[in-house]
C-alpha cells in the first residue's frame, strides 16, 4: 500500500499534513501511540522544510509518500533544492538550549529519536528525506 | 488553537485547546511574555484541552525556562494526555518541568 499527499509550503498546511499521516497510518494498522509519534516526526520534518527551506512561500510544494511492507513503514518527504543533512545533525544539549533561551533546535532531534533510520537521498532536481520505522 | 487565561493570586493559568505547533506557538509565546511583562513568573499550563504539541510548542516553554528560574518562578503543567506527556519524555523535559495530574494539584503547588 502506497499513498501520497502534496502540501503547499505554508504553516497552515501542518494540521492537514498531520491529519493525512494519522489517517493513513490508521489505515495501515499502526497502533495509536506509535502513530502519534510518527505524526510528530513528520510534522517536524515538514515544518522544517516549510519554514526554513521555503520561508513559507505558499507557491512551493512538498510531497509526502507513505508505504508499508510488512513491519517496515517508509515515509518519504520529497523537496527541491539543497537538503539539510538531518541524518547527521547533532543538536545542542538541552541545558545549552535553555541557557540560550532559544525556541528551536529540537525538531530534528525528535525525528532522529523517533525514527529507526533517516536517510537523505539526493537527485539532480530534487531530494528525498526517507524515514523508516519498524512497526 | 485557543488559549483561555485565568489570573490567580500570584500566577497565571493558561489553558490551550487544540494543537500547539509551529503555526500556533506564537500565541502561547505572547501570553507568557505578557505575564512576564506584569512581573508574573509562575504559570500553570492546563493541558486538559491540548491535543498535540510539537517542538515549536515546547520551544516556547523552554525559551522562558531560564528567565522564570532566575526569578524564582516555574511552569506547572497539569492534565496532560499520554501522547503529550510522551513528547516531554522524548526530550527529557519531565525532569526539568513540574508535571502534575490535576488542576487542583497545580493550584496547590502555585499557592493559589
Amino acid at each position: 500500500m502506497k499513498t501520497h499527499y502534496v502540501a503547499a509550503c505554508s504553516k497552515q498546511s501542518l494540521p492537514k499534513i498531520r491529519a493525512f499521516v494519522e489517517e493513513e497510518l490508521k489505515a495501515m494498522n499502526v497502533q495509536d501511540a506509535m502513530t502519534h509519534q510518527l505524526v510528530l516526526a513528520v510534522d517536524e520534518a515538514c515544518a522544517n522544510s516549510i519554514i526554513h527551506h521555503h520561508e513559507c512561500d505558499e507557491r512551493d510544494r512538498i510531497k509526502l509518500t507513505i508505504s508499508r511492507s510488512g513491519k517496515e513503514l517508509v515515509i518519504e518527504l520529497t523537496d527541491r533544492g539543497d537538503p539539510f543533512p538531518i541524518n547527521e545533525y547533532q543538536p545542542e544539549n538541552l541545558a545549552e538550549i535553555i541557557r540560550k533561551r532559544t525556541k528551536g533546535g529540537l525538531g530534528i532531534f525528535l525525528i532522529n529519536k523517533i525514527m529507526d533510520k533517516v536517510e537523505v537521498i539526493r537527485h539532480p532536481d530534487h531530494f528525498i528525506y526517507r524515514f523508516i520505522k519498524y512497526v | 488553537m485557543q488559549i483561555a487565561e485565568n489570573r490567580g493570586t500570584r500566577h497565571i493559568t493558561l489553558a490551550p485547546t487544540g494543537d500547539l505547533d509551529a503555526n500556533s506557538s506564537m500565541q502561547m509565546d505572547e501570553k507568557i511574555q505578557a505575564g512576564i511583562d506584569q512581573d508574573i513568573y509562575h504559570f500553570h499550563i492546563d493541558c486538559t484541552g491540548l491535543r498535540y504539541i510539537s517542538s515549536a510548542g515546547l520551544g516556547v516553554f523552554i525559551s522562558f525556562l531560564d528567565n522564570l528560574n532566575a526569578h524564582g518562578g516555574r511552569f506547572v503543567f497539569s492534565g496532560m494526555t499520554d501522547n503529550v506527556q510522551k513528547v516531554f519524555q522524548l526530550l527529557g523535559l519531565e525532569q526539568l518541568m513540574t508535571i502534575v495530574t490535576t488542576r487542583e494539584e497545580a493550584d496547590q503547588l502555585l499557592g493559589a
